[in-house]
């Protein structure tokens, strides 16, 4: 019953539950009414009755003690027969003490059964009773007749009850019939008042649905005049903010002013319906008016995300899916939007990836916008690129999506791995010197070796076994020695492919000393070597990072051969820390002026003279680490030496 | 059997130098440094010395310094590397007898002992380190022995001699010379060049002609291998 009511609309549920309590209320008057009225009616009938029986007993004590029956029965019918008490008198009699007939109003025989009252004679009250004679009902007053202080008999009067029934019909009928004069009333009224309210209601309702499909741009008819809010000068103009209209506005410099009346949302004098209404269709012009500023920055945008030079997608950070490319980047891989719309991620980048859109995406330390450098992915076709990622997690059309742009340095990477390349043949240059020394040294053994073996034979020398022996061996172990350099020097040539390796960082140091350890205690440098062992490989080149420290460690040497003792020492020291993998290189040269310090990393920039040094060794070396995400930090005080520190992370972390 | 000294730190080197030199004929003592050179040096008597000019500890050069300044007649072979002409001057501006090249090749080593042991004879019999002759009109100049003292007098003998068809300087095998030494034959050359003649020089050991084209000298005067050479270039020259 409940629900159903519910379910009802509200003009209806208005109706009813008005109609309802009207009803209510009125049944209630009803009811108090007609016990009040009833009761006083039936009350006042009674009292006619008794003064009918009052009077009788006044007039009739004398024709009772005079005995004169026909006065009493003439008193009696003229008393029943007076006026209107035809209809409710429906009997007078009168009784003596004896309870016995003295006169009556019937002009039929007596109904005995009205004198069966045992009532005592010379009772003084008024009795009332209902009475039923002859198939007919009435109500019986007994009124006693007194002369002096004597009771002579008793007056009946029988008041009719259907006379009395007809006067409360004839009441009930009135006022029910007003009661529900009020009701219809009350209902026209309610009908009227429900509409009134209703009727926008439903209309704001209707609205409400249209704008909620995104028909915005219908005109809204909420009643009321004609009202056109594009005059106000805030909308139309998106730039412009409206201290009306824009709470964000605040504070801004550009200010339409206070528009007085303002021309967009109106004040109409009236109800709180009416109100309802304006504030709905300000509501809905406010809406209307931020979709239309919204289309205009998307509008604005758009083109800012289509005709970027730089490739930029959107992937679906949950699916992973490509939402969206733009022009730039459907050239750099080759797909089309179509294409994307059905790719995800690893279709363009390697899911094995350290650095990248889905690393940035796993990893939850992540900060909101990246950069990562040098990431490899894959365009159709399967070849590979290198890019600059910036990405960014950010809400796109709902979701939750990565924006991020790839700017395609393939180029570059390779221009820098030949200018890595080109340092590198430089430093081989450098490095020929002591390349010549230490090549020298087994050919020297080998070449002394093989003339005394051509000696003897040309001499006929014989030589003894275990000497032929020492003398082959020796021989044997020198050739492998001059390869054992010449290998390596391949190896430092070589160039290294653009994808680094996992390096166990010792390798390269030790490295730089097969080449130039030699030379080093030539020149009176002492060097000592603290490796740490079990140390995390780094993602790097062998030979790069053979570059860099033997850049480092021939500064160190020329920093200590400028000084003033002309011998020093180098420590090499690599180490774990905080999670990344150091490496130290130490001299006890003449150490770097402050002023010099800030800029050696700086290319083209040396302390040497010219034609000692280009000045592109430790730039570029700064490079290489930079590249492995690592850090070179240098130290120095004059005259105390110099400490570079270097900071690898480890290819797992 | 000539006692030779040799200085190496490189051990494979060192043992495969006492073989070779055993067999060549000599009496090896080998010292794996330049400490242990000096010590040895002290100790006996060695004519002869071949050191390496690099070393860790104690170089060559201080080595070949201090056996110069003990006993100046020792004959003091340096070992280079290859090619390394400056160091090789150095050490002959210390006085260095002669030098070798590394790898050693048995001939190389072989002529180089052989000059040493022709400069001990020839200052053993007293011959003077230059002398100037005359062929077919061309003033020759013959370097035996070292030549590292200045060369004033020698300058003035051959200006006063007015070599007409040229000059020829001829350096003989177990000819030493030095800095000092290739300063005067240059300076002589340059003067010959402003006198109006041509210069030219002989010169047999193939160390000391690279030397001489180190030194600029072959920029002045043609150089050439052999004597004969040398006069048919001048005489042709003239002609």
């Amino acid at each position: 019953m409940l629900d159903r009511f519910r379910k009802l609309s509200l003009r209806n549920k208005m109706f009813l539950s008005t109609v309802g309590v009207v009803l209510l209320i009125s049944g209630a008057i009803a009811l108090l009414a007609r016990g009040i009225l009833v009761s006083s009616l039936s009350r006042e009938l009674e009292m006619r009755g008794m003064a009918i029986a009052q009077s009788i007993a006044e007039r009739g004590g004398g024709f009772i003690l005079d005995k004169d029956r026909a006065g009493l029965v003439s008193l009696l019918f003229d008393t029943a027969q007076l006026g209107e008490r035809k209809a409710l008198v429906a009997y007078i009699f009168l009784t003596d003490n004896e309870n016995k007939l003295l006169a009556h109003t019937f002009i039929r025989p007596f109904p005995q059964e009205l004198l069966d009252w045992n009532t005592p004679a010379d009772s003084q009250e008024i009795l009332y009773r209902p009475v039923s004679f002859e198939g007919s009902d009435a109500v019986d007053i007994s009124v006693p007749v007194q002369e002096g202080i004597y009771t002579l008999g008793r007056v009946h009067v029988g008041l009719r009850q259907s006379h009395i029934d007809n006067l409360v019909g004839k009441l009930r009928l009135t006022f029910l019939g007003f009661i529900s004069l009020v009701v219809v009333i009350i209902f026209l009224i309610v009908l009227i008042l429900s509409g009134y309210v209703a009727t926008p209601l439903t209309r704001l309702t209707r609205a409400a649905e249209s704008i909620s499909r995104g028909r915005l741009d219908q005109p809204l008819d909420l009643g009321g005049p004609p009202w056109n809010p594009g005059e106000c000068p805030a909308y139309n103009d998106n730039d412009l903010p409206c201290w009306h209209l824009d709470e964000l506005a605040r504070g801004e410099k550009r200010r339409p002013g206070n528009c007085d009346p303002c021309k967009f949302y109106r004040e109409r004098p009236g109800d709180e319906v009416v109100q309802l209404a304006d504030a709905f269709a300000n509501m809905v012009w406010s809406i209307r008016l931020y979709r239309h500023r919204l289309r205009e920055s998307e509008e604005r945008y758009r083109p800012l995300f289509d005709a970027n030079p730089d490739p930029f997608l959107v992937l679906n950070a949950s699916s992973m899916r490509f939402l969206d490319a733009n022009p730039r980047a459907q050239e750099l891989y080759g797909y089309s939007k179509e294409e994307f719309s059905v790719m995800t991620i690893s279709d363009i980048e390697p899911a094995d990836s350290q650095a990248g859109v889905q690393r940035f995406l796993s990893d939850v330390n992540s900060e909101a916008h990246v950069l990562y450098t040098n990431v490899k992915h894959t365009v159709r076709g399967g070849r590979s690129i290198f890019v600059n990622i910036h990405a960014t997690k950010t809400h796109y059309r709902g979701k939750e999506v990565v924006i991020f742009s790839a700017a395609d340095v393939t180029g570059l990477v390779e221009k820098d791995a030949q200018l890595i390349q080109a340092s590198k043949m430089k430093t081989l240059g450098e490095m020929s010197a002591g390349m010549a020394h230490e090549l020298n040294q087994p050919l020297n053994a080998i070449m002394l070796g093989s003339d005394f073996l051509k000696l003897a034979a040309d001499n006929g020398i014989d030589i003894p076994r275990d000497r032929f022996r020492q003398v082959a061996d020796e021989i044997c172990a020198q050739v492998e020695r001059a390869a054992g350099i010449i290998t390596h020097l391949r190896e430092f040539g070589r160039k290294s492919d653009l994808i680094p390796d996992e390096v166990d960082i010792n390798v390269p140091i030790r490295g730089v000393f097969a080449i130039i350890g030699k030379q080093l205690a030539l020149q009176n440098i002492e060097v000592e070597l603290e490796l740490g062992e079990g140390l995390s490989p780094v993602l790097a080149h062998s030979n790069r990072l053979e570059q860099v420290f033997f850049n480092l460690v021939v500064n160190a040497r020329d920093a200590i051969q400028s000084g003033p003792r002309g011998g020093g020492e180098i420590t090499i020291r690599s180490w774990a820390e905080d999670g990344t993998v150091a490496v130290s290189v130490s001299d006890t040269g003449g150490g770097i002026a402050p002023e010099d310090l800030r800029k050696i990393f700086e290319p083209f920039f040396t302390t040497k003279r010219a034609g000692e040094g280009m000045g592109l060794g430790l730039a570029i070396s700064y490079g290489i680490v930079k590249d492995y995400g690592g850090d070179i930090q240098v130290g120095s005080e004059p005259g105390e030496g110099t400490t570079f520190k270097l900071l690898f992370p480890p290819a797992h972390s | 059997m000539t006692d030779v000294l040799v200085i190496d730190d490189e051990r494979p080197t060192l043992a495969m130098f006492e073989l070779l030199l055993q067999a060549m004929g000599y009496k090896p003592k080998a010292a794996d440094s330049g400490e242990r050179g000096l010590e040895l040096f002290e100790q006996g008597d060695f004519p002869i010395v071949l050191t390496d000019i690099k070393m860790r500890g104690l170089g060559g050069m201080e080595v070949l310094s201090r056996i110069k300044a003990s006993r100046p007649e020792t004959e003091v072979i340096v070992i280079t590397g290859h090619g390394d002409v400056e160091l090789a001057l150095a050490a002959l501006n210390l006085k260095a007898a002669d030098f070798i090249d590394k790898p050693i090749s048995q001939e190389a080593l072989a002529s180089a002992l052989r000059r040493a042991e022709g400069r001990i004879s020839r200052r053993a019999d007293s011959k003077p380190v230059t002398v100037l002759r005359d062929a077919d009109g061309v003033t020759v100049l013959d370097i035996a022995g070292n030549l590292s003292t200045d060369l004033d007098q020698l300058a003035e003998d051959i200006d006063a001699a007015r070599p007409q068809a040229g000059l020829l300087i001829t350096v003989s095998e177990c000819a030493s010379i030095n800095g000092a030494g290739i300063e005067g034959l240059s300076r002589i050359i340059k003067e010959q060049t402003a006198r109006g003649g041509a210069s030219a020089i002989a010169c047999k050991p193939e160390n000391f002609r690279r030397v001489f084209e180190a030194a600029g000298l072959t920029a002045l005067a043609s150089l050439h291998e052999s004597e004969e050479d040398g006069l048919k270039f001048l005489l042709a020259k003239k002609a």
